[in-house]
């Protein structure tokens, strides 16, 4: 552990970059909701999900920040470009309407606001566990290998169903044309 | 760190998420609200089992909800292309045949 480790873990620097990791995800999030354009929305979103990575990599878990850019940033969000791209036709494809956004704006004002009070009112120890001399991938390895290896299975064929299943949804069918 | 801000920024993303699933009319838009939802979640799962005995249980369940999720999107997206060619639009609200 060096030293810009131990000033990351314990000082000011901590503070500050979570600042900006927090108001990237936060301000992403926003500009989706507020946007008209889906795809400066897709832009946004792609803003919130990096800084949700960092966040992630700033609460010790770098193994799941480094999955969230890959499956996320490399997956979801390529997949969702696709998406826009293949269902956007005419003039004015990307625009997107709101409705109703005085009102989601008081229910997620409602929402957060409990939240975060219920938050307030807890206890969560202060003291968390720490990372040093502990090898995460090692770790995540040894449980999915161990005690999580059914689920790991499961996952697995999971994915190949919905590997078959989307494509056999999104084929072309030539009988109903 | 004190786990608690993350607990809060997650609670944003949340409720942000929730505002944009029923704010847009348009069905990947709102695929989108239901990964920040997603996303959410998985930031809770990490902050609370930062204080856990076993801190990579927690880290486990947001990866495999991560995994869900991209399978969630990929099987909603085909759905949506098929939507899109039999109504010609992916406006959830022109899709009321039941409604009549």
């Amino acid at each position: 552990m060096d030293n810009l480790d131990l000033l990351l873990l314990s000082g000011w620097l901590a503070k500050i970059v979570f600042a900006i990791f927090s108001l990237g995800a936060i301000g992403g999030a926003a500009y989706l909701l507020f946007t008209k354009n889906i795809l400066y929305g897709a832009y946004g979103f792609l803003v919130s999900l990096i800084s949700v990575a960092g966040l992630f990599i700033l609460l010790g878990a770098e193994f799941i920040g480094v999955s969230q850019i890959m499956i996320y940033v490399g997956g979801v969000l390529v997949l969702i470009m696709f998406g826009i791209m293949l269902s956007a036709n005419g003039k004015n494809a990307l625009e997107v309407s709101n409705v109703n956004l005085l009102l989601s704006l008081l229910i997620a004002l409602c929402v957060s606001s409990g939240l975060i009070y219920m938050v307030s009112q807890m206890n969560i120890a202060y003291d968390e566990q720490s990372y040093e001399g502990v090898n995460q991938v090692n770790e995540l390895g040894m449980h999915l290998m161990t005690t999580h290896v059914s689920l790991l299975e499961i996952i697995g064929v999971l994915l190949l169903v919905v590997l078959i299943g989307a494509s056999f949804i999104a084929k072309k069918r030539f009988e109903d044309a | 760190m004190l786990s608690s801000y993350f607990v809060m920024v997650s609670a944003i993303i949340f409720a942000l998420g929730f505002a944009v699933l029923i704010t847009k009319k348009n069905l990947i838009m709102m695929l989108m609200g239901v990964e920040l939802m997603l996303n959410a979640v998985n930031i809770n799962f990490v902050a609370f089992s930062r204080n856990a005995i076993d801190p990579f249980e927690g880290q486990l369940f947001s990866l495999f909800i991560m995994i869900i999720a991209a399978a969630e999107v990929a099987v909603a997206l085909a759905i949506i292309l098929k939507l899109r060619e039999h109504y010609k639009t992916i406006n959830p609200d022109m899709m009321d045949e039941l409604k009549n």
